[in-house]
């Protein structure tokens, strides 16, 4: 496993509040009734998509969790974030072309799409793993989904179809314990997701989701092992999710309000601040830096809003040509 | 749904029609497919049957004559629309003021149609079916297509039927020049469903004691209907026309053996070749070589035909037991065999005598043949009317044993007289003279024929 | 020129086109064994890593099917039954049918769903149904139904070669159908009908073995009605230009389809015809497809899919009573 150097720490910090600051972007623009779509949060869950996707090679096939629309993931891999907000638009420089308001589409990060029916990630993510495989050139695939999405058929056979063909693939699943307003307690029969890994012989392996190095260590493991063509990992990441399930939304569990204390307990622990700690503690950052880095995110943010309500929207009349292709 | 009854257009060249008679009274519940009324045509009377059940609305007298598409009164199938129709029509609307043609959409958004029926108008009422390809052709060559029987699915008029339309009206376009009524022959004995007409309306009998200038009246028949036509076609005939009629006498020795040869050699189920038959080749063969006898005069020109249409009369018995006459026309006479003519010639008096004869069959004739034999089986000599517009009609009658001379001996031969009418104001003599040679020589040789 | 069933036709064609791209590859259940035997033979000649007999999955096959489509492959998903599209739903209908759409025409999805389809051995609502209309509903999708050998020989290639998801539906009562098939390749384009009999008087539009029950009915029909017979071949993309144009000379057509009559592909169809050929018709469109209920098994499906006197009888009806014999 490759050790990190102050650099990349550095990148993982400033990516984590670049995500911060975009999420809270899409949810002001959200709120203030901008957006063209809806907006699914990723606040508490930074670390996961910033972990996992740093040190993965350009061309490994990445498949983004909903949260967040895919900016921890996309960011951390190299894709500019500001694709995210000009889909949020509706516009053409979107990371869609503006088409689906939200999809994650950058083929050439290896982000060849996703599905909006959580769980799906789980087989198109054992395709795209079969096609790596096929092509033998050492790409992995990685894939993000929620507690929800393991609830889905396609989880159990794509674990056993991936085992089973020993496909490089690599699950994260990021328990943050809601499937929109019902809790995880109330849905599962295991307390842990990782343990179903071992009913299709895989490791299943849970780790601290608000550490962006514990997450990445354990991704890391999980690759490596994908690449080496031993087959699926499903790592579970225990998380927590700050707000509603999408914005607008009541933020309930079941029909009854969230427990604040809980949310605040689980704020104590956030996962930018956890690591700017830890950097601090560790000198790898400074006050200074950290307002530094705060105020070039704000700005790459407003950019992005700039850049995004400066940008056409789509020609309609190109869209009864996108039906089929050529 | 209130649905519109109106004078059908029996024929492309009806006109008008007379209301002879409704079997309901207003008010009256009515059974789909009964007879409601009858109606008077040039030619035939017609039974006009209740499309739908329901309580029949009157809106024309007996005696009115109306137009086609003329609207003569509705059946409604609720009572709501029964005093909606008489409501909006008000107590009585004589069939001329609400006379409408209902077959165009220009037609219905006339004015004197909204005006007439304020209240219908926003009553469903039947539309006539036909199908959108039917529809675009009879527009493209300007036919009306409002009384035209329908053979599509659901008797929808099709393109087919819009085609045997432009056909007729093609082959009456001389006849509508010269405006005679018998030969327009708008007549239809079958109704608008194609099915033969049931029964023929006999006019209500005068008072068998009343006189009329001093003479005792037995029965008064009104002039209508077929009666009506043939009238006005013969008066019609003689006023217009110079005919002259020339007779003649055939030995038919030789014919007679030719057709019994023929009869032996030739049998087909159902038709048995005639002596009329063979008089219909010989006559198109003859009219082939003198072909100013196959014309017409029309607008101070003579149009000599190309195509050989030979009518022949046919006379009929109607319901009433009065005889009535029809000339059904097998087309292009001179391109058919002796068994396609005899075929079609039976085909034809069989739909004669059966009422089923379409207006196609019974126009586009360019020469007429009557033969009387079956009408009278002794010597008889006759001078038939000629079929306007056509030059010329030929008469054919009984075949009976004559004494004639032959060698200068007196023998026994079977004789049939014929007779030539035709207008000298189109041919004279000469031209007849030749036709009738050729006519001769073929009855009398019948191997002449194949010449 | 050879002689080859219809199955035989279509795995020859899978095999060529495994030769000529080594991207394609097969998945599926039992696709080494081949039940329905368009993919018998091709493990002993390609091996079983392009010919993956898969687990009882279809989520998963659909979805690594989708999913290697997208990763630059050219998979040929088996579907088993074409009922089985059901249980593939959510990766055949929306991912594979709208990921090339939803994601701005960026990564496409080149791929064959295969399933043998079609009533006719009285299996049941759950094995019999060709889920046509369904398919034609979801864009993104193509769909293709062969009638003869030749044909699916030729378009099975072209499917195979096509950028997008192609739903390939092969009928069980086809399968014995021989057919003499050139030695040379030959492809047959997706979207163009072929007119199986030439007619004037009522044009049939059918697909799949429809289109044999067209042609024996033309065929009993033709001292009467001169009938016309356009096998569509693909009903994604439909060639409706070949039907106007048949429509307009005929001036009547009956849709036959062998997939559920509500919603389906002769309403579709009839509905198209009304639009652009409404001024040709002289009689209503009319349709003969599967009754408005599950497919009946055993003795009672002749009771659910279209019969031949059915054909007979709508032919005759569209052509009135002109044509009586």
């Amino acid at each position: 496993m490759k050790k990190l150097g102050k650099q990349d720490l550095l990148l993982m910090y400033r990516n984590l509040v670049r995500t911060r600051k975009f999420d809270e972007l899409n949810i002001r623009m959200a709120t203030e009734g901008k957006l063209l779509t809806f907006y699914h949060s990723c606040q508490g869950h930074e670390a996961i998509g910033v972990g996992a996707c740093t040190g993965l090679r350009k061309d490994d096939y990445l498949y983004p969790h909903h949260r967040g629309h895919g900016l921890s993931y996309a960011i951390a891999k190299g894709v500019n974030p500001r694709e995210c907000i000009a889909e949020h638009l509706g516009r053409a420089t979107g990371w869609g072309g503006g088409i689906t308001g939200f999809h994650t589409c950058v083929p050439e990060f290896g982000i060849l799409g996703v599905g909006a029916t959580i769980g799906s990630g789980f087989v198109l993510s054992v395709g795209f793993a079969l096609a790596a495989k096929k092509r033998g050139e050492g790409q992995i695939t990685i894939m993000f989904t929620g507690d929800g999405g393991i609830q889905r058929g396609q989880f159990h056979e794509a674990a056993n179809m991936a085992s089973v063909w020993k496909l490089p693939v690599v699950w994260v699943v990021e328990n943050n314990q809601m499937a929109w307003f019902t809790p995880y307690r109330d849905t599962s029969a295991v307390e842990d997701i990782a343990t179903l890994a071992a009913s299709y012989n895989m490791p299943g392996e849970i780790v601290d989701g608000m550490d962006v190095l514990a997450v990445h260590t354990a991704v890391q493991k999980a690759v490596e092992r994908a690449r080496s063509g031993e087959g699926p990992s499903l790592i579970e990441c225990k998380t927590y999710r700050y707000r509603s399930h999408s914005e607008g939304r009541p933020d309930v569990s079941h029909y009854l309000p969230r427990s604040k204390e809980e949310i605040a307990k689980w704020k104590e622990r956030d996962p930018v601040k956890l690591f700017e700690e830890k950097l601090l503690k560790e000198k790898v950052l400074t006050k200074a830096l950290i307002q530094k880095i705060s105020q070039e995110c704000d700005a790459e943010a407003e950019e992005a809003e700039t850049f995004g309500f400066e940008s056409p929207f789509p020609d309609p009349s190109n869209l009864s040509k996108m039906v089929y292709a050529p | 749904m209130l649905v519109k009854l109106f004078i059908p257009k029996l024929g492309m060249t009806m006109e008008k029609a007379t209301i002879a008679e409704w079997r309901y009274k207003d008010g009256d519940t009515v059974e789909k497919d009964s007879t409601v009324l009858v109606i008077d045509t040039e030619k035939v009377a017609n039974d006009i049957e209740a499309p739908v059940s329901g309580k029949l609305v009157i809106n024309a007298a007996v005696g009115d004559e109306l137009p086609c598409g003329a609207i003569i009164g509705y059946i409604a199938e609720t009572r709501e629309e029964y005093e909606i129709a008489k409501g909006g029509a008000g107590a009585y609307v004589s069939g001329l003021q609400a006379s409408v043609a209902p077959a165009t959409e220009d037609q219905k958004s006339d004015q004197h149609v909204a005006a007439v029926e304020p209240v219908l108008a926003l009553a469903t009422v039947e539309r006539i079916k036909i199908s959108p390809l039917a529809r675009s052709v009879a527009k493209q060559n300007d036919i009306d297509y409002a009384g035209i029987s329908g053979s599509g699915p659901g008797g929808r008029i099709v393109k087919h039927d819009i085609e045997v339309a432009m056909t007729r009206q093609a082959a009456q376009k001389p006849a509508v020049m010269t405006a005679c009524p018998g030969s327009r022959g708008c007549g239809s004995t079958s109704d608008a469903a194609g099915k033969p007409v049931a029964s023929i309306a006999v006019a209500s009998a005068g008072d068998s004691t009343s006189q009329h200038e001093g003479k005792r009246i037995r029965e008064v028949r009104a002039l209508k209907g077929m009666r009506k036509a043939i009238s006005e076609h013969m008066h019609h005939s003689h006023s217009i026309s110079a005919p002259i009629s020339v007779m003649f006498e055939v030995d038919m020795t030789e014919m007679v053996k030719f057709r019994n040869r023929l009869l032996e050699k030739w049998q087909t189920e159902g038709v048995r070749l005639t002596y009329t038959d063979i008089f219909i080749m010989i006559v198109a063969k003859a009219l082939k070589k003198a072909p100013l006898m196959n014309s017409s005069l029309i607008n101070n020109e003579i149009i000599i035909w190309d195509d050989i249409n030979i009518g022949i009369g046919a006379s009929v018995m109607l319901p009433d037991g009065e005889s009535g006459l029809v000339v059904p026309v097998i087309r292009n006479a001179d391109k058919l065999s002796l068994g396609e003519i005899s075929a079609a010639r039976k085909d034809l008096t069989d739909k004669a005598r059966n009422g089923t004869l379409s207006m196609d069959e019974m126009t586009g004739g360019t020469f007429t043949i009557t033969n009387t034999a079956s009408l009278s089986p002794f010597w008889h000599i006759q001078t038939p009317i000629i079929h306007q517009p056509q030059a010329a009609i030929l008469g054919t009658a009984s075949i009976v044993d004559r004494p004639v001379v032959k060698d200068g001996e007196i023998v026994v031969r079977p004789i049939m007289p014929m007779y030539l009418t035709f207008d000298h104001r189109i041919v004279d003599g000469g031209p007849t003279a030749v036709f009738n040679s050729l006519v001769h020589g073929m009855m009398s040789d019948p191997d002449l024929i194949f010449i | 020129m050879k002689e080859l069933s219809y199955w035989n036709a279509i795995s020859e064609a899978i095999a060529e086109e495994m030769k000529r791209d080594e991207t394609v590859f097969v998945i599926g259940e039992n696709v080494q064994e081949s039940p329905f035997l368009v993919t018998k033979g091709l493990v002993q000649q390609f091996g079983p890593d392009r010919v993956m007999d898969a687990p009882l999955s279809e989520l998963a096959i659909a979805g690594a099917t989708v999913g290697a489509a997208m990763a630059g492959y050219r998979p040929i998903c088996d579907l088993t039954f074409a009922d089985f599209i059901y249980c593939a739903a959510d990766e055949v209908l929306m991912k594979a049918a709208q990921q090339y759409f939803s994601h701005n025409a960026k990564v496409n999805v080149p791929c064959v769903f295969l399933g043998v389809a079609g009533a006719g051995f009285g299996n049941g609502p759950e094995h019999s149904r060709i889920p046509a209309a369904m398919v034609m509903n979801n864009p993104g999708l193509k769909l293709v139904m062969p009638s003869t050998p030749y044909d699916a020989k030729g378009l099975m290639k072209a499917a195979i070669r096509d950028n997008n998801p192609v739903c390939f539906f092969f009928h069980k009562k086809c399968m014995p159908m021989k057919q003499e098939i050139p030695d040379e390749e030959y492809i047959i384009p997706l979207g163009v009908a072929d007119v199986k009999r030439v007619g004037s008087d009522v044009t049939v539009v059918a697909t799949s073995y429809m289109v044999h029950l067209a042609l024996e009915a033309a065929k009993n029909l033709e001292d009467i009605i001169s009938v016309e017979v356009i096998d569509l071949r693909s009903l994604v993309p439909l060639d409706i230009d070949a039907i106007i144009t048949s429509v307009k000379k005929t001036g009547r057509v009956v849709v036959v389809d062998e997939d559920t009559e509500c919603c389906g592909v002769a309403a579709e169809i009839g509905q198209q015809i009304m639009e652009r050929a409404f001024d040709y018709l002289d009689a209503p469109v009319a349709r003969v497809c599967a009754a408005n209920m599950p497919i009946a098994g055993a003795a009672m499906e002749k009771y659910v899919i279209p019969q031949l006197a059915q054909v007979q009888n709508a032919i005759e009806a569209a052509a009135g009573s002109g044509f009586s014999a």
